[in-house]
């Protein structure tokens, strides 16, 4: 868990990226306006010509992909050593102790 | 002639000769193969055939036509990029393995691409697997060992499919070439199961998810440019236009992206990645027009770019830190700040971000889809294209080098590896703002715009509200943690299931066998004590008499004889 560590990005610099964030988000919100009124834009699928289905599709697609995906963990997710004790197969921390340069030498 | 050498043996040629050179001169040989190597496949003119004969068998050990040729480039092009990322090992990397290795498996690549028959498609199959595992196992633990045998197993059965099918289909028609092959038959269905096991269909995928974050940091670059390209190479070839592609694509475009939001290794979850992106190229084969197979190759082309840029990205970080895992990351951009750029690069591209290479790409399999009348499939694209945008796009980059602080103050990697990034990210947006240059080595005449206004700002949108999910998540604390875990996946069937199986099963067995064998010797005690009991030195049969007691006993007779005869 990292949820005691303090954040890399200084708190301005994530300030300043959320609200950039928001305001193309904002922005391109509104380019789905004119939809409203006329279908005017690139279509190829009939779905396309719903107003705001790209920023839905996007956001509500993420929602249930994160949520769904809590749901899996709860399911799958397993100690980090689940696959080293009971088929005799050993520690890859006893490994990792002996190759501390993962094959490779250090820069 | 330079042209008419297969191009498979410059790179065997190479490997070769590796061991016997040391220091400039093995970097040297290691930077020429590729390019000598390129030069002769920029020579080869489509429909190039190097025909040749056994046991009555027509063989085309070299067939060159535009789609093999595609793949051609791309591989020379994918092993420069590896080689000059690896020019910094040394002894104690086991290079020469390492290098040698890389070689005869990037050769391998392009033989079974330019193989024009079923038996050099074989030979060129199980050699990608033989060479590639040592690029696992040259990692050296315990964990890479195990996941490099379990690797090349899986390989082998793939192999030894692709043989039983290539023998029914001799059988069948006495035609070993290699082309359309189509599910008509058992023949089909066996090629089509080995060629699904290498491009790691689901519930066949877990030898990526398994193997390749155990690689070393320069091996898994390696391994992300070849062996599933190939796969996807061979069903474009042999299996264009097969509807359950299409299903079977989609498949694979979505489930890997649950998993790579939960997976904590960062090499893993590109892994997750891999297969999710295979899946755009398989759903594009399988809607078959000119459209689609442009757009998978052209993805399949792209992927091998961007994802080995993350790759490349993330064996860096393994490289300096020794860490790949998110728990144990962040913060890393403070002093790897051009790592974490060309990351970032990777990041974007992956993400069909206008202006770079996957948004060309995957734009056509998307368009095609519709084209086709796959209605209800292009949604399941869609959101697995946002899906990329959460696992690939934000979260590789920012656990690696953003999040938070992990205290780790690591120098940037050595400039070869550098070097390898940066080209991979320039080809990236090379492709992106000139697409012409990947349309004119498509198999097909390519008439696709992908920059229409309507078509960036749709995908903008799409992305930017991703992005704001992802975001909105994070701040309101609901996005997944950074566990130290591993998930259950398909690999659990033969890494826990079946030894516990085989175990119970063992047990069942021993007892059964023991009762059995229990019973049995009873009854051999019984009869034997029996036996002894009437044969035995103090058994009835055995006992001895004396010749005075038979006299009496005869004596005794003829008296109860006489009796009889008075009465």
């Amino acid at each position: 868990m990292t949820g005691h560590r303090p954040n890399s990005v200084p708190p301005l610099w994530s300030k300043r990226i959320l609200w950039g964030l928001f305001v193309l988000c904002v922005a391109l919100a509104l380019v789905d306006v004119p939809a409203l009124i006329r279908h005017w834009r690139y279509e190829e699928h009939p779905w396309e010509a719903l107003p705001m289905l790209y920023p839905l599709w996007g956001f509500v697609g993420i929602s249930v992909l994160i949520l769904a995906s809590k749901g899996l963990r709860r399911l799958v997710m397993r100690p980090e050593n689940y696959y080293e004790g009971g088929d005799g197969e050993a520690s890859d921390a006893d490994a990792d102790a002996d190759h501390p340069h993962e094959g490779e030498s250090r820069a | 002639m330079l042209s008419s050498v297969p191009p498979f043996l410059i790179f065997f040629a190479g490997a070769a000769l590796i061991p016997l050179v040391r220091g400039p001169a093995r970097k040297g040989l290691l930077l020429l193969v590729p390019v000598v190597g390129a030069l002769n496949v920029w020579g080869l003119p489509a429909g190039y055939e190097l025909p040749y004969e056994l046991l009555g068998y027509d063989l085309l050990p070299v067939r060159a036509d535009r789609l093999s040729l595609l793949f051609g480039y791309l591989f020379h092009l994918a092993a420069f990029i590896a080689v000059v990322y690896s020019l910094h090992l040394g002894k104690k990397d086991h290079d020469t393995v390492q290098h040698t290795a890389g070689l005869v498996y990037a050769g391998s690549a392009l033989g079974a691409v330019f193989a024009g028959d079923f038996v050099t498609l074989f030979v060129f199959w199980e050699l990608l697997a033989i060479s590639s595992v040592f690029l696992v196992w040259t990692r050296r633990t315990p964990a890479s060992l195990r996941a490099g045998m379990r690797y090349l197993l899986v390989h082998v059965v793939s192999g030894v499919t692709l043989l039983a099918g290539a023998m029914v289909l001799a059988h069948q028609t006495g035609d070993l070439s290699f082309g359309f092959v189509g599910l008509d038959g058992p023949a089909g269905w066996l090629i089509f199961l080995a060629l699904g096991v290498k491009a790691a269909f689901p519930l066949a995928h877990s030898w990526l998810i398994d193997a390749y974050p155990e690689g070393t940091a320069t091996g898994t670059v390696f391994l992300s440019a070849f062996t599933t390209k190939v796969a996807v190479y061979a069903l474009a070839r042999g299996f264009p236009g097969t509807e359950a592609l299409v299903y079977v694509g989609a498949a694979m475009a979505c489930f890997p992206i649950f998993y790579a939001v939960i997976e904590n290794d960062l090499r893993r979850t590109l892994g997750y990645s891999m297969i999710n992106q295979i899946g755009f190229m398989v759903c594009g084969i399988g809607v078959g027009s000119a459209l689609a197979i442009n757009g998978a190759v052209a993805h399949a082309f792209n992927d091998v770019l961007f994802k080995g840029l993350l790759f490349m990205a993330m064996g860096a970080v393994l490289h300096v830190t020794g860490k790949t895992k998110a728990s144990e990351l962040g913060g890393l951009y403070k002093t790897m700040p051009v790592t974490a750029t060309l990351c970032i690069v990777g990041a974007a591209s992956i993400s069909a971000v206008p202006l770079f290479n996957a948004f060309v790409s995957k734009s056509m399999i998307m368009s095609a889809l519709v084209e086709e009348g796959h209605l209800w499939i292009w949604p399941v694209m869609l959101f697995a294209s946002a899906g990329v945008v959460e696992h690939a796009g934000i979260k590789i980059p920012f656990f690696a080098f953003f999040a938070h602080d992990s205290g780790i103050r690591a120098k940037e990697p050595p400039r070869n590896m550098l070097a390898a990034m940066a080209i991979s990210a320039a080809a990236c947006i090379w492709i992106g703002v000139s697409p012409g240059v990947l349309y004119d080595l498509m198999p097909y005449s390519v008439d696709y715009q992908p920059y229409t206004w309507g078509h960036v700002l749709t995908q903008l949108q799409l992305l930017a509200f991703a992005i704001g999910a992802v975001v909105a998540f994070q701040l309101w604390k609901i996005y997944p943690a950074e566990i130290p875990s591993v998930n259950l996946d398909a690999d659990w069937s033969y890494r826990r299931a079946a030894p516990w199986l085989v175990r119970r099963v063992g047990a069942a067995t021993a007892t059964a066998d023991a009762a059995f064998r229990q019973a049995t010797m009873n009854g051999v005690r019984g009869v034997l004590g029996a036996a002894y009991r009437v044969h035995g030195p103090l058994g009835a049969l055995a006992r001895s008499r004396q010749a005075g007691s038979m006299v009496l006993w005869v004596a005794i007779v003829l008296a109860a004889f006489l009796l009889f005869q008075f009465l």
